[in-house]
């Protein structure tokens, strides 16, 4: 068996159990309102508690999951990560030119491909978004408010 | 009628028309080509440039760029496995296997042979429906539309026939978190934990976009190598395009009952045209030899969800233009767009401007195509893209993926549900559980909740006994029986 393979259907299993026991015991909800959730949270909290059960019991297999997955690495996650900060600290026009320069300086891009990208970022998020489609993406950092 | 018919031709022919036509698609498609912006965007965006215009010119403008953006949504979903819209995120469970398979030209010319007729399908039935649809849309009440959804619903169990529990996990959880915010008739805020974002519940476009751009993207970026391997690529040809665009006459079962599921779903208000592609997709994998195949780069998988989401246009423009209602958010715009052009659609509309409905619909039919044709010439370019080192392309899609978030709504929150999604989606694929049931089951669980809660209040309890409900359940029983009718007697013998 493979334990982590339990884990998720058990994070869905208390993640659904604790809303609906928020509903019921702290928000009181009437009938009308909760009737469609709590259903569709029992069935999602006994479909979790079968794929648990079945799962412990399956013994040396794997169950099914999709082929050809690279092995997650922490530098990616962080990479990934990394953008949340970058935007919340320095804005969305300025956040994401900066961070295509660092991310991209990171993984051994030459200046030149850096800088040009983070150019092109900053002509792409104020020229279209902002110039042409209206969009109001945020230029102050997000931590001024 | 005939005159109608041909006033409308004789009109399209003016060359301030085919000029408007001709500006809007470019823009219609670099719009597609944006992750998370959709038709919504561009009439949102394109409507302020149709005042003063003459109604035909604007409606010009606008239907041809409606029609550009579900074509650039789906070569990104092909392409780099980014849905460009919601519904272009069916394209990419097949599409995108294709294209790391080196068959990106084959999926590319599928998918734009798929949209081009689907969309003139759609089209034409638009303007055979039009004169006689009123009695049709205004019998669909809400009991039907709860049992359309619901139909939608157990397609969630096809989509996940590889692993069913996991299937049905992942479609019971998109049910349940469709369901946080305000409930849809007594407007009780549900599970808001005090935080005002979730009054409203979760939202679409950050879920589809976590769900499927974020695996895509951090996989880039943990390995660093390109989407196509160096060796499996070859530039498209004329040849492979080709051989993808024939292929929707070797399935023209997979075709014809995508592009009908497509436009009942698109004519029906209010039941969502997000839903059509992955209904298509579903059934064409129910009906298919090899159900199992599904996922890993079938042309079918292409062919299916493009055909259903273009017919779906024309669909949902006939109860706009007939009867007045709008089928979807888009359609609601476009609704306005009307008004602003001075045009008034219900039952009169067809009575006074019959030649304008006719207009639309062909307007719509030559978007398609010709945007169709504009998305083969920008494919050769965009095909260089998969050769970009993954390190580098990575952070660029994320960029581009969390700003077309945010310009959704405007809202920063969005761009932190796209994280949590994007983690939810990295566990969801590496664990085989469908993340299209999850979006399916997202999308229709607030319809068949709302839906229901009218119906049971306007009909009462046996709300299910009306005629045309009746029909709706013995046709959704019929689609999932009949592909598995072998094994049902089978079984049924053995007993």
């Amino acid at each position: 068996m493979n334990r982590s393979q339990t884990v998720f259907p058990a994070l869905i299993f208390a993640f659904t159990a604790t809303a609906l026991a928020v509903g019921y015991f702290h928000y009181q909800y009437s009938w009308t309102a909760f009737a469609f959730p709590l259903v569709a949270g029992l069935v999602v909290c006994l479909l979790c508690a079968i794929e648990v059960a079945t799962t412990s019991r399956r013994r040396g297999t794997s169950a099914p999951r999709a082929a050809d997955q690279p092995p997650l690495s922490l530098a990616g996650v962080a990479w990934l990560f990394a953008l949340a900060a970058f935007l919340y600290a320095f804005g969305f026009v300025f956040g994401a030119a900066l961070y295509l320069l660092v991310c991209l300086r990171g993984n051994d891009f030459s200046w030149r491909l850096s800088v040009g990208t983070a150019v092109v970022s900053l002509f792409a998020t104020w020229g279209i978004f902002i110039r042409v489609l209206g969009v109001q993406l945020p230029l102050k950092p997000l931590w001024m408010g | 009628m005939l005159d109608a018919f041909l006033s409308a031709a004789g009109q399209l022919l003016n060359p301030v028309v085919i000029g408007a036509m001709l500006l809007g698609l470019p823009l219609g498609l670099i719009i597609g080509l944006l992750p998370g912006l959709s038709g919504i965007t561009a009439i949102a965006f394109l409507i302020p440039f149709t005042f003063g215009m003459q109604p035909l010119v604007g409606l010009a403008f606008l239907l041809a760029a409606y029609a550009a953006v579900s074509q650039g949504g789906s070569m990104t979903a092909i392409i780099l496995g980014i849905p460009g819209e919601v519904p272009n995120a069916a394209t990419v469970i097949d599409g995108y296997p294709m294209t790391k398979a080196g068959r990106a030209g084959e999926a590319i010319g599928a998918a734009l042979m798929a949209s081009a007729l689907g969309g003139l399908f759609g089209c034409v039935l638009l303007a055979a429906l039009l004169p006689i649809i009123q009695p049709i849309v205004l019998s669909f009440a809400s009991p039907e539309n709860f049992f359309l959804a619901l139909a939608g619903i157990a397609f969630i169990a096809v989509l996940s026939s590889e692993a069913p529990n996991r299937g049905l996990i992942a479609g019971a959880l998109g049910i349940f978190l469709s369901l946080f915010g305000y409930s849809p008739t007594d407007g009780v805020p549900r599970f808001w934990m005090g935080i005002d974002y979730m009054l409203d519940g979760f939202r679409l476009v950050p879920l589809a976009m976590g769900l499927f751009a974020m695996p895509e993207i951090l996989a880039l970026m943990t390995t660093g190598r390109s989407i196509a391997q160096a060796q499996e690529m070859e530039p498209i040809s004329l040849r492979q395009v080709v051989k993808g665009g024939l292929a929707v006459f070797k399935y023209p079962g997979v075709f014809f009952r995508s592009c009908t599921i497509g436009s009942v779903i698109g004519m029906m208000p209010g039941v969502g045209g997000a839903t059509a592609p992955f209904v298509a997709y579903a059934a064409a994998k129910q009906t298919a030899g090899d159900p199992d195949s599904f996922g890993s780069g079938r042309i079918e998988g292409v062919i299916a969800p493009e055909a259903s989401s273009n017919a779906k246009e024309g669909g949902a423009l006939v109860p706009t233009l007939a009867l007045g209602i709008p089928g979807s958010a888009s359609m609601a715009l476009l609704l306005g767009a009307f008004i602003i052009l001075g045009l008034q659609p219900g039952p009169e509309f067809l009575v006074k401007h019959l030649d304008l409905a006719f207009g639309a619909a062909m307007i719509l039919a030559f978007g398609n195509v010709a945007s169709s044709f504009l998305m083969f010439l920008l494919s050769k370019l965009l095909i260089h893209i998969t050769r970009v080192p993954g390190h580098a392309l990575a952070p660029m899609l994320l960029v581009l993926v969390t700003i077309g978030c945010y310009s959704a709504e405007n809202n920063p929150i969005d761009v932190l549900f796209v994280f949590a999604f994007g983690g939810l989606g990295v566990v969801m694929e590496r664990f085989g559980y469908n993340r299209p049931a999850l979006l399916l089951g997202f999308v229709l669980g607030e319809i068949i909740e709302r839906y229901y809660q009218i119906s049971v209040s306007a009909y009462g309890a046996a709300f299910f006994m009306r005629p045309i409900s009746i029909t709706i359940i013995a046709a959704a029983l019929l689609c999932l029986l009949w592909p598995n009718r072998k094994r049902i007697l089978r079984y049924w013998g053995y007993r």
